[in-house]
């Protein structure tokens, strides 16, 4: 006969440590009250390399139907919480100078031409659309927004085409590729799933945890008066940088108090239910994370961290970014046993099925991710109706490099503001338009995104 | 110093590498301390450039991780850092000596009257909420996340904006000791600094001549040759077996080791033309046997003399011909670009960015130039492979595995090439072959210069100012000339150039 252990003998756990529990407290309760049914919505980018095949992106319908290309059957059964785009292109890369990719991969969320860094390359010069969503959604406890990659680092010195997000110009903001480091990063220390009001009283934490916590404050406090100190004598550029870095110092400090002393929820800004927070099971045998082979096995379990960390509201922004810019991936497990980039400049009938398959491959995996967002329930719909998905590449066609017609698409809900199963068509839009779109989607009052000499206003009929 | 102009002196975050380094260093630890940090970012080619070095979220996170870690590590050998005893001298005195002692080598620097009361009080408080060693290890956590430690603050003296002012002794021990050793002052470096024996331009400069001889200075010149010549893709790069089926996965460990030696052996003094027009390499049997060379034996690398015919210096070196080229087939464009923009210092113009780039696919009868040649028949391309591909060309007779050949595709090789509209008439003309263009180069102006411009990148962690630093430059270019072009004394001149004994106050 097993024994029926009580909930507060499961939380001390075997240690006999007891873990503090965040709760909601009746503030919150009555913020969310005051907010109406606004939701907690969340933002999400999908990444993948080198484009699709000319025509590729193509659909057919309109504002109540869609017809999806070949390479996106496999979001058939998902088409009505999916709007594809066509005809929304990348200006600015267009006047940007430059190795196509990194001209592509510097863009592509910043709406802006690149600074260059010699040769020719260049870095982001602008905050990207990701981490300006991050910061206007904050999560008091979490983090402004999370990165994951799969396999997006090179295994030398990086550059360009590795970074989707930038938090200002020449602020590079790295996907983390290992998906047991996003782990500890997003759910370890003292960090625990918040429960819904009523349903556990919360537990003090043990002493030495809190002599601990306290000290690691105070050091943090130590470290904050040095830069603070610092940032008072130096010039403009250099303040930038070192105000970036006493921000994280704070950022750290907030998450710690957040989470560890029992003073917050741990749900965010006081909507969604945390009761759909399942702290996911810490990843393991997903291989090596620079071993082509098992980019997979990478990139399922890096899905995991990602549905649980928006589930759990651990940011309300996060980037799932599947590879790098000119990716050189070998998809071996559809067959395909040429890389990726110089594939992708082949024109012959076999090279562009090949192609297909892969294109088709990713689709498969945006659907995956959706049918997972989909499968969490949240507020009074799913996570997926509750997230804004992002789909992008850095170039539009890959054998031309083309930034006139970008395989663009978004997918989710928006908390209710964005409806599926259409195809909008525009006439060369811009992307920068397209992310003025999607801020309003997601609730932020904006008019324009990245260099607004590319800025006409949010795209007609989107929401 | 009257009109003096410095440059922009940014302030400088250490790399993964320098930080690694300090750590060791700072706490005494027998080996290199594992670090897991987000990748250092480039530019102009070199990943300490100061331009991206804005931190990321997750920067900042690992130097909290790894403090908390290191500062464990340390308080375990507290004694090892600093000798004090608690019971006769006072557990106070013990933690005011420490913060001024142990403070001096974190910051590089000697700590204020201030800043050693802060640090006291801090101390003080975490002894009292736990005990002394606690709070040695809280204080040591602190520091290691510190700006004071994290970066290379110089802001000892104080003048207007605008000012060109002079870099105290402290100032100058990091600007060497991160510059020529890739980590923090030592000990002797630091007392130099202390004593101001760090004062005058023939201090500095022969301070740095020390270093340099010193084994130190090798892992911080390997780190440099490694992005100047970018040697790092050595580290996977593979081959299409199909092709090349001879290829092994241990070849590149074998070019990397051949170019390391080769460069230490130029690092010991002679004319820096010889990295194009070397006689010798070094090799064990089985490079030598990749290269054609006979009477080599044995797994361990050997001085070997080259023909002069089909092979001299760097670029008939895989790590040169075997990095610039695709996994199944040469790349003239490549080499070309490496040979005009790495050796020469040249900007290519950037590509029109709707280039479809294609590499040619190989087809049986037809040589890779002549597959190239059709590219470059497109006007717009053409402005830019003209410049480009030629040079590259010069090097057909060595293949995409380092391997000499005298056909392809059964046609007999074609090793003419071209340099044009580099302005420098000792590089501009015809070439015949990797040793004509190896002679070539290493007579022009351009490689000197280019030389110079690289070291000064890499050690100022910035890409020049053309009109500002055109005199540090041409100190450096003066001295490297005088001392017929011997790379280490070049080394040590950019010790002796206005941009790096001062700093403009921004």
């Amino acid at each position: 006969m097993k024994a029926t252990l009580s909930r507060r003998t499961l939380l001390r756990g075997a240690g006999g440590v007891a873990i503090g529990l965040p709760f909601l407290t009746a503030m919150e309760g009555r913020a969310r009250a005051a907010a109406g049914r606004q939701k907690a919505k969340r933002f999400l980018t999908f990444f993948f390399a080198n484009g699709v095949n000319a025509g590729n992106w193509t659909g057919t319908g309109g504002d109540t139907s869609l017809t999806l290309p070949a390479i996106l059957t496999p979001m058939e059964t998902l088409k009505n919480k999916f709007v594809l785009l066509n005809g929304v292109g990348m200006a600015s890369a267009r006047d940007n100078p430059g190795n196509a990719h990194v001209v592509g991969m510097t863009n592509i969320l910043t709406g802006r031409k690149f600074i260059d860094a010699g040769g020719t390359f260049g870095w982001g010069s602008g905050i990207t659309l990701d981490v300006e969503i991050g910061k206007q959604l904050p999560v008091p406890g979490g983090f402004e927004s999370l990165q994951f990659g799969v396999q997006s680092n090179k295994s030398y010195a990086t550059k360009a085409e590795s970074y989707l997000s930038y938090s200002g110009p020449n602020a590079g903001v790295p996907a983390q590729d290992d998906p047991a480091v996003m782990f500890n990063r997003v759910f370890g220390g003292t960090w625990k799933p918040p429960v819904a009001a009523g349903a556990a009283a919360p537990v003090g934490l043990d002493p030495s945890v809190t002599a601990g916590l306290t000290r690691r404050k105070n050091i943090l406090d130590l470290v904050k008066q040095d830069y603070n100190s610092l940032i008072t004598q130096l010039g403009s550029e250099d303040k930038m940088r070192v105000q970036k870095h006493l921000a994280e110092v704070e950022a750290i400090q907030a998450r710690i108090s957040f989470d560890g002393a029992g003073t917050g929820t741990g749900t965010g800004t006081g909507t969604g239910t945390p009761a759909n927070c399942q702290k996911p099971a810490e990843p393991t045998d997903y291989g090596s994370i620079t071993d082509k082979a098992q980019f997979v096995n990478n990139l399922n379990a890096q899905q995991k961290m990602l549905v649980a960390a928006l589930a759990c509201q651990r940011t309300r922004s996060a980037t799932f970014q599947l590879s790098l810019a000119q990716s050189a991936t070998f998809h071996t497990w559809v067959g395909v046993n040429e890389q990726h980039h110089l594939l992708s400049h082949k024109t012959d009938g076999d090279a562009q099925a090949l192609l297909q398959k892969i294109q088709t491959w990713y689709m498969a995996r945006l659907f995956d991710l959706c049918k997972a967002l989909d499968s969490v329930p949240d507020d009074d719909g799913t996570l997926l109706d509750n997230t804004l998905i992002l789909v992008c590449s850095e170039v539009g066609v890959g054998h031309t490099h083309s930034y006139s017609d970008m395989p663009f698409a978004l997918a989710g809900g928006a908390g209710g503001a964005l409806n599926g199963g259409r195809l909008l068509k525009y006439d060369n839009a811009t992307h920068n338009d397209l992310y003025t779109s999607i801020l309003n989607l997601m609730g932020i009052p904006a008019t324009n995104f990245g260099d607004t000499k590319y800025c006409k206003g949010p795209l007609a009929g989107i929401g | 110093m009257g009109d003096l102009k410095a440059g922009p002196s940014p302030l400088r975050r250490l790399t993964n590498p320098e930080y690694a380094n300090t750590v060791r260093d700072l706490l005494r630890l027998p080996a290199l301390p594992t670090v897991s940090l987000p990748k250092d970012s480039a530019a102009f080619g070199f990943d300490n450039n100061a331009l991206i070095q804005t931190p990321s979220s997750t920067l900042v996170e690992g130097y909290e991780d790894s403090a908390t870690t290191f500062a464990t590590q340390a308080v375990a050998n507290l004694p090892g850092l600093w000798k004090c005893d608690p019971i006769r001298d006072g557990e106070d005195n013990c933690a005011k000596m420490f913060i001024a002692d142990f403070g001096r080598r974190t910051f590089r620097r000697n700590l204020s009257p201030a800043d050693k009361d802060r640090y006291f009080a801090f101390w003080q408080r975490e002894k009292m909420a736990a005990d002394p060693n606690t709070a040695y290890q809280a204080l040591i956590t602190a520091w290691l996340q510190s700006p004071n430690f994290l970066y290379r603050v110089e802001l000892d003296s104080a003048g207007p904006v605008g000012a060109t002012i002079k870099l105290t002794g402290f100032e100058i021990a990091s600007r060497l000791s991160y510059g020529l050793w890739g980590t923090m002052p030592d000990d002797v470096l630091l007392a130099a600094a202390e004593a101001g024996e760090l004062a005058t331009v023939a201090d500095v400069g022969a301070r740095a001549e020390t270093m340099l001889a010193d084994p130190r200075s090798r892992g911080s010149l390997t780190h440099f040759f490694n992005q100047w010549l970018t040697l790092a893709p050595l580290a996977d790069l593979g081959k299409d077996l199909k092709v090349y089926p001879a290829f092994k996965p241990e070849w590149p460990g074998l070019w990397r080791k051949e170019t390391e030696m080769f460069l230490d052996s130029l690092l010991l003094g002679g004319s820096w033309e010889s990295f194009f027009t070397a006689d010798y390499t070094f090799a064990n049997q089985q490079l030598a046997a990749i290269y054609g060379i006979s009477g080599v034996t044995g797994t361990a690398f050997q001085k070997v003399k080259l023909d002069g015919v089909k092979r001299m210096g760097f670029l008939t070196q895989g790590s040169m011909v075997a990095v610039h080229s695709h996994e199944n087939q040469t790349s003239p464009v490549d080499r070309g670009k490496f040979i005009r923009e790495q050796l020469l210092c040249e900007n290519m113009p950037q590509p029109p960015n709707n280039l479809v780039i294609q590499v040619p696919e190989i087809r049986a009868g037809v040589t890779t130039r002549q597959r190239f040649d059709e590219h470059t028949a497109v006007p717009l391309c053409a402005s830019c492979h003209l410049i480009m591909d030629p040079p590259g060309l010069a090097l057909e007779n060595l293949d995409a595995v380092g391997v000499w050949r005298d056909t392809e595709q059964g046609i007999a090789i074609d090793a003419t090439g071209k340099l044009i509209g580099s302005e420098d008439p000792m590089v501009d003309g015809n070439v015949n072959g990797p040793i004509e263009l190896a002679n070539r180069l290493a007579a022009s102006d351009g490689i000197k210069s280019c030389a110079v411009k690289q070291w000064f990148r890499y050690v100022q962690g910035r890409a020049e100012d053309s009109v500002i630093d055109t005199c540090s430059l041409d100190v450096m270019r003066a001295q490297f000339k005088s001392a017929n072009w011997d790379i280490k004394k070049m080394m040590v001149a950019i010790t002796q150039t206005p941009a790096f004994l001062n700093r403009t106050i921004q």
